[in-house]
């Protein structure tokens, strides 16, 4: 969390306890006061609905000077509750100020105290807000917790294993092995239980300071312990220092107990957020690392050559804030681009962490760094298990390294001087000839430059003539163009006038004359007259004709309306003597009278007034008969005296409704039970009610409707009302048919006058025309020729006018031109002459332009520059040949001072390179040592290689220091191994001990998850790179491996620009030829060449295959023999040839074969197991599989995991040979998967031509 | 000797598993020099500082990128040393030039002074077949016959290499006193081989049947130790050989 540099101010009270607690703590009330501001670094306590807010503040012991001067190695913490006025002081507690008090989620502040407050004075607003904006610290913690339960148990696992008390015991004796490697203990006396945890221990002999190695074996019933003696052990035991009087030996686990506290202390440490880059618990933890984003930087120069990939890999891990992920495959450089990043964080005065699982992949790493002067690098740890390579970087010996690096560049640099001194004599001479060759040459040039600046001169006065005269002549050109362009014109309006004249004299000529024209139209006008007559004639016939048809018309129309009067009249006779309603009606209907509104209203209520009659009269009906029924029942009870006024009354005060049914049945039943039997007086009483009570509503109902005799007269009234209505109606029609018949008698007498006159006009005209046929159709056409005839005498006219204006125009026109034409010449005149004296100027110009052209200034500059530049190299000539002699004396002092240094003369350069130290290597278990954390508390960039090796929590612990973090592996390599086994042997080991064995599973899933795998997968890309190009194997071998990368985002590739001349293996035999890269010795899948099993051994060995590789061996050595005798190797070369095993028993028989049955001269053997072999490459590797056997239920075992199969595919650089069986693998194995992976080997040697099977091998053997 | 065999001898078969096969006693020559060296006494001075006093007497120097230059050291380095040179008064500026004070000069020259001391002679043991010096030849084991000499004796004589003799004697010889004074071997005067001993030396073949192995021991007495080098160069030789013939034995025996 980033420091804050606000003082705020802070009232403060203390509660009774905290005052006696700082009593018993010895802390004064002084206290307060010992600085002006204290740096506090404040955790806040989760909140809870019962606990207020609530903190702890922590006074730094760094920066707060005074407290620490007065309480010595304590850091004095406050615990307070917060309120808005103050804080409450509820406790005072002190911790060691040794551990580190600055956490991810505790906040710095700096505070000065007032003790003196009056209530009501705020805390600062801002700081309030700061507490509760910070993290609560319980929850990142139990985050963590959380996710890295998983690792927790392995840990669990490990530290199960690791506690064991020490054992002590006596002995009787030491024998060692052949090479003191190993050593047994006779004679141990040791419990039950204690010899079953004796494996892994460390061994201590009393009356020897140091360990003396591991517990390999113990065997309880022998009484014997075989242990693995360590390196340094090996002299002691062949000089019998071991053979000491005490023989008693201490067992003792106190080594791997320690490493797996250290362990432990990660885990705290990351709970505790002391990580170096406070986001390492996310970056690991989060399912997608929040990684910032890359910075900007600038295009990266790299000192090593490295590919496209490595380039990109380098420059990512650079602008990489926080974490960068590197997958290398086996062979594509990763070392070189650890090897490069170091280099630029040191340039960039960046510190540097290396760390490795294993010592050798340290080693291997710093090795391989470039040996450069601003890298200065730092080997930390027990110097006796540091390998060569990472020697010289040991402290002791860094003060030798930088001796030997700057001899030798001081040295370089000293001889290369010394030529110089001669280079810089014959520099210096040839600068000088080179000055002198130069000065007469700059004064040429000045003279050249003062002639040309005369000649620029007189070039620009002739110019301004030529360019006077050159606007005259433009002017005068743009008129002579105008004048020509005119004269165009005239010439093509006369062409156009004659041309027109000529057409109008063809056109008067071969047209008649206007005179003969008129006579014609004459001629026509007097035959259009008649018969303009005659149609006349024929339309009066049509109107005559017209007029007798209408009038005829109108005669008929008048005897119908006469007709019609007769007939109304009648109907009005009709309608005044109607006596009913209904024959009223049906004369609307007959007559189709207009039904209008008041009519129907007038009908409507004649119906209504019939209808109320109707049903009075059937009321009355029902009263007449229930009156008849009260009468004759009211009767019988008086006869039984029972009064029926008090039944009429209550009666009358109900209130019910009856339907006509009602009354009916009520009366039917009445007359039925009446008629039937005797009935009592009271149903009779009961009757009569229902009687009364009925005719009260039939009174009621019928008080309610008009009375019959009021309706009869209405009924008349409306009646009457009707008849007026329908009379007006019929007489007002009658009416309009009157005056109808009127008009029509007038019409046809006016009718019959015009015809009269019609007659008579008709036989006058008749008198002076008569009637032609056709006459109406021949007029039109005559008209139409006339109209002709007059618009040719017209056009005549017109062309007659128009031929005389032509000739006028014409005329006019060629007039003009004949002006234009003059003044053409005269302009014509002017430019010729204008034009002579520009080419006169221009004549003048020429031989100046050639000297204008040449340009002596550039050369003039050129040559200045050039003798710029050797005035001033000849300057720091001579500075050089000054300070040569002083460079040199001094260099050579210093050589010879380096020469003679002794390690007492580099005490002080190894003191300071270790101050200075930038690249700092170690393990990373060791990075977690105390005197490490103490020396290195953090780095600006951590580095790890070969994470994939290493187990999470052993990742973690150079993690934690890292501000940035990167990691280098590869997951589809093998896991880390436990031990000297490979994981599932000590899986296997472990459920074997321990048949109650829980943390199996457990441990398993673990083994399953790699973290690098997983941040690889989820990094988003800039932040990772896989170095897809491999320089290693020939790309044959590569080949076989190639399917295990295609998941990736590029495809493996062969980085050697030649495999076959690169990864020649120059051997030649009967199995091998020099073109074979690939081999897989074929061993038959039957018995004889099956797998065995020591006896109470686990792992696995294959004696047919043994035979094999003993041949083979033997074959190999002969060839490279022959290769040396053949001259294509030199004769002191060794092949380095690798076998290797899925087995460790194996192993262990190919071992002993190679030494103690094979003399191999040529051939430099290492065997180990593949897990072993990881990161180790060979010319020639051969590959035991051992697995061979038939049984059904059996698999081939560590042979399925494809990252061993990938390791021991690629440790290879010339020739792999696989030794096994191929129908085992092939076929035989259980799973799809895994056949398919033997199955893509095989097919990949096949089609090398790499197989080879027993037969031919049997005679060689 | 023998007593000394025997005890060898009770000691390796206290292994069950081994067989001694066959025994032999031969020995190696060694070679012994006489050597005559002369030592300077100096005083132990850090030759960084020494250097950089001697080049602030010699030349200009304004920052310590100038002396990086020449001396090829990172300024870091001269850096730290300058000022801790200025604070302990060595050095100080003059117009922008760094010079040594007369504490400065009074330091360089006692760096710089070298007393010669007399000559010394001592004696140096070589074995060619090691190719190594010893610093001492302890044991005067008597031979009781006259053995022979070892069979895979390197023939030929030790290179005169003198940066070699003198990398052996400086290490025997430099000493280093109390009073920041160091005694060192500058120059070596003769060396010459006065005569040769004979080192004797038993040799065990050895079988161990449980893990069918074949292997050598041999006891240098001049070492007083299991002889690695030896053995290993027995081994490399013969032991394919030994078990050719043990096993063609074993076939006859049974």
């Amino acid at each position: 969390m980033k420091a804050i540099n606000k003082t705020y101010r802070c009232p403060l009270v203390l509660t009774n306890k905290a005052k006696d607690k700082m009593e018993g703590l010895g802390i004064e009330r002084s206290f307060f006061s010992l600085e002006k501001s204290f740096r506090i670094y404040i955790e806040k306590y989760p909140q809870t609905e019962d606990r207020p807010l609530s903190v702890a503040m922590y006074f730094d012991y760094l920066e707060n000077k005074q407290v620490a001067a007065t309480y010595e190695g304590l850091v004095v913490i406050l615990h307070c509750v917060v309120e808005k006025d103050r804080f409450i002081v509820t406790n005072v507690t002190t911790k060691s100020a040794r551990a580190s008090i600055r956490t991810n989620w505790r906040q710095s502040v700096d505070l000065t105290f007032d003790l003196t407050a009056q209530r009501g004075a705020l805390v600062p607003l801002d700081f309030l807000s700061l507490l509760h904006d910070m993290p609560i610290a319980e929850e990142s913690s139990s985050y963590v917790k959380k996710r890295i339960a998983s690792w927790e148990g392995y840990l669990n696992i490990q530290e199960r294993a690791a506690d064991i008390p020490d054992m002590v015991t006596r002995y009787s004796g030491l024998t060692f092995n052949g090479d003191f490697s190993r050593v047994t203990i006779t004679g141990c006396q040791l419990g039950e239980k204690e010899w079953k945890s004796l494996k892994g221990l460390s061994v201590k002999l009393k009356g020897l300071d140091q360990d003396i190695g591991k517990v390999l074996k113990a065997k309880r019933s022998a009484g014997t312990v075989e242990v693995e003696l360590n390196k340094v052990m090996e002299q002691q035991a062949r000089e019998q220092r071991l053979d000491l009087p005490q023989k008693e030996i201490v067992f003792s686990n106190f080594a791997a107990l320690s490493q797996v506290k250290r362990l432990r202390q990660g885990f705290k440490h990351l709970e505790q957020g002391l990580a170096a880059n406070p986001e390492l618990e996310q970056l690991l933890f989060e399912n997608k690392p929040p990684v910032q984003p890359l910075k900007k930087i600038a295009p990266v120069t790299f000192h090593n050559q490295l590919n496209d990939f490595q380039r990109e890999a380098v420059a990512g891990a650079i602008a990489a804030e926080d974490l960068y992920a590197i997958q290398g495959p086996p062979g594509t450089g990763k070392t070189t681009v650890i090897s490069e990043i170091c280099l630029q964080n040191a340039r960039a005065g960046l510190r540097t962490l290396v760390a490795s699982q294993s010592n050798l992949a340290v080693d291997n790493a710093l090795g391989r760094l470039l040996q450069n002067k601003d890298i200065r690098i730092l080997r930390v740890g027990r110097t006796e298990s540091i390998e060569e390579e990472g020697k010289k970087f040991i402290e002791e010996n860094v003060g030798q390294y930088w001796k030997d690096h700057t001899l030798q560049e001081v040295s370089t640099q000293f001889s290369e001087r010394q030529k110089r001194e001669q280079d810089l004599e014959t520099e210096w001479a040839e600068n000088e000839r080179e000055q002198a060759q130069l000065k007469p040459v700059l004064a040429r040039l000045e003279q050249e430059i003062e002639a040309k600046k005369k000649a620029v001169k007189q070039w620009d006065d002739l110019d301004s003539v030529i360019k006077e005269h050159r606007v005259n002549v433009d002017q005068a050109v743009k008129e002579e163009q105008q004048v020509k362009a005119e004269i165009d014109e005239l010439e093509q309006t006369l062409l156009g006038l004659t041309e027109a004249i000529e057409k109008d004299d063809t056109f008067l000529r071969d047209e008649p004359e206007p005179c003969r024209l008129e006579k014609e139209i004459e001629d026509h006008q007097q035959r259009m007259q008649e018969l303009r007559q005659s149609i006349a004639v024929l339309e009066l016939d049509d109107k005559i004709r017209e007029r007798k048809k209408s009038l005829d018309q109108a005669k008929a129309e008048s005897e119908k309306l006469a007709e019609t009067i007769r007939q109304t009249d009648e109907l009005i006779a009709k309608v005044t003597d109607a006596k009913q309603v209904d024959s009223l009606r049906w004369m609307i209907l007959e007559q189709k009278l207009e039904r209008s509104m008041e009519l129907q209203q007038l009908f409507q209520e004649i119906k209504d007034i019939r209808e109320e009659m109707s049903q009075f009269l059937k009321l009355k009906d029902y009263h007449d008969t229930l009156t008849k029924a009260i009468s004759f029942v009211e009767q019988r009870l008086t006869e039984h005296r029972i009064p029926v006024a008090p039944i009429q009354q209550r009666a009358k005060n109900a209130l019910n409704a009856y339907t006509a049914e009602d009354i009916d049945q009520f009366i039917e039943e009445l007359r039925m039970k009446l008629k039937g039997q005797q009935l009592s007086a009271q149903m009779l009483a009961a009757d009569l009610e229902g009687l009364y009570r009925r005719r009260h509503f039939v009174r009621q109902k019928g008080e309610r409707l008009t009375s019959f005799e009021t309706n009869k007269q209405a009924a008349i009234d409306v009646f009457g009302k009707i008849k007026q209505k329908m009379l007006n109606q019929v007489q007002y029609k009658q009416r309009g048919n009157h005056s109808s018949h009127e008009k029509y008698k007038q019409e046809m007498n006016a009718e019959n006058a015009e015809l009269q006159s019609m007659q008579e006009k008709l036989e006058h005209m008749l008198k002076t025309s008569h009637r032609i046929p056709n006459a109406q159709e021949q007029l039109p056409q005559m008209e139409e020729k006339v109209v002709e005839l007059e618009g040719k005498i017209e056009q005549y006219m017109g062309v007659q006018a128009h031929l005389e204006a032509n000739r006028e125009k014409e005329e006019e026109e060629r007039s003009r031109l004949h002006l234009e034409k003059e003044k053409l010449g005269e302009i014509e005149e002017q430019l010729e002459q204008w034009r002579s004296v520009i080419k006169e100027k221009e004549q003048e110009q020429a031989p100046i332009q050639e000297l204008l052209e040449t340009e002596p200034e550039k050369e003039h500059e050129e040559r200045l520059k050039q003798m710029v530049s050797l005035s001033y190299k000849w300057d720091s000539l001579k500075r050089e040949q000054e300070r040569l002699p002083v460079f040199q004396k001094i260099q050579g002092q210093w050589l010879s001072l380096l020469e003679e240094a002794n390690e007492h003369d580099l005490e002080e350069i190894r003191k300071l390179y270790v101050k200075h130290a930038n690249v700092i290597g170690t393990t990373c278990v060791a990075s977690a040592r105390k005197d490490f954390i103490d020396s290195y508390p953090e780095f600006d960039v951590v580095i790890i290689d070969e994470v994939s090796k290493a187990t999470p929590p052993e990742l973690l612990l150079p993690m934690l220091k890292g501000k940035k973090i990167i990691l280098v592996g590869d997951h589809h390599q093998l896991p880390p191994l436990l031990g000297n086994d490979t994981l599932e042997e000590t899986l296997q080991e472990m459920a074997d001990d321990d048949d109650n064995f829980e943390g199996k599973v457990e441990l398993k899933k673990l083994l399953k998850e790699s973290l690098f795998e997983r941040l690889f997968k989820n990094l988003p890309t800039t932040n990772k790179t896989m170095l897809a190009i491999q320089y290693r194997m020939h790309e044959n071998i590569m080949e076989a491996i190639a399917p295990f990368y295609e998941q990736e985002n590029d495809r493996l590739q062969c980085g050697l620009p030649d495999s076959d001349s690169e990864r020649d293996h120059l051997l030649e035999s009967s199995l091998v030829q020099r073109e074979n890269h690939l081999l897989w010795l074929d061993i038959p899948n039957e018995a004889g060449f099956f797998e065995e099993r020591m006896k109470g051994g686990k792992s696995l060995y294959n004696t047919a295959e043994l035979k094999r590789i003993e041949q083979l061996l033997t074959e190999l050595d002969e060839a490279t023999a022959e290769a040396k005798e053949a001259g294509r190797m030199r004769s002191d070369e060794m092949k380095s040839i690798g076998v290797i095993s899925f087995y460790g028993e194996q192993v262990k028989k190919i071992d002993r074969l190679i030494h103690q049955e094979l003399r191999l001269n040529h051939l430099t053997i290492r065997t180990g197991t593949v897990d072993r072999f990881q990161g180790m490459e060979m010319d020639v590797i051969l590959l035991s599989m051992v697995r061979n056997h038939d049984q059904k239920q059996a698999d081939i075992g560590f042979a399925n995991d494809y990252r061993r199969l990938n390791v021991a595919l690629s440790r290879a650089k010339e020739m792999l040979v696989l030794i096994g069986s191929t129908r085992m693998f092939i076929e035989k194995a259980k799973q799809a998967d895994t056949r398919q992976m033997y199955k893509h080997v095989l097919d990949t040697v096949k089609k090398q031509d790499g197989l080879r099977t027993l037969e031919g091998v049997v005679q060689y053997g | 000797m023998d007593k000394l065999m025997n005890q060898l001898r009770a000691q390796l078969l206290e292994n069950p598993a081994v067989e001694i096969k066959d025994t032999a006693g031969w020995s190696i020559p060694v070679n012994i020099y006489d050597a005559s060296f002369v030592r300077v006494k100096r005083s132990k001075m850090d030759i960084l500082i020494k250097m950089m006093l001697l080049a602030f007497e010699e030349t200009d120097i304004r920052r310590a990128a100038n002396l990086t230059e020449m001396l090829l050291v990172d300024e870091l380095f001269i850096d730290d040393l300058m000022k801790k040179m200025q604070r302990w008064g060595l050095i100080r500026l003059e117009k922008s030039i760094f010079k040594l004070t007369g504490k400065g000069r009074e330091q360089l020259e006692s760096g710089i002074i070298e007393e010669e001391l007399d000559e010394e002679w001592t004696e140096l043991f070589y074995s060619a077949a090691h190719d190594e010096f010893w610093s001492e030849k302890s044991n005067e084991t008597e031979t009781d016959k006259e053995w022979s000499v070892y069979r895979y004796e390197q023939v030929g004589e030790l290179d005169k290499d003198d940066e070699r003799i003198l990398e052996v004697l400086s290490e025997q010889e430099n000493r280093l006193d109390e009073n920041d004074f160091q005694t060192i071997v500058a120059h070596v005067h003769r060396f010459e081989k006065r005569t040769v001993e004979y080192a004797p030396c038993l040799e065990f073949q050895l079988y161990n049947k449980d893990q069918d192995i074949f292997y050598a021991r041999v006891w240098n007495t001049c070492l007083e130790r299991w002889d690695d080098k030896l053995e290993k160069q027995i081994e490399e030789e013969e032991r394919v050989e030994w078990r050719k013939r043990w096993m063609e034995e074993k076939e006859e025996t049974e």
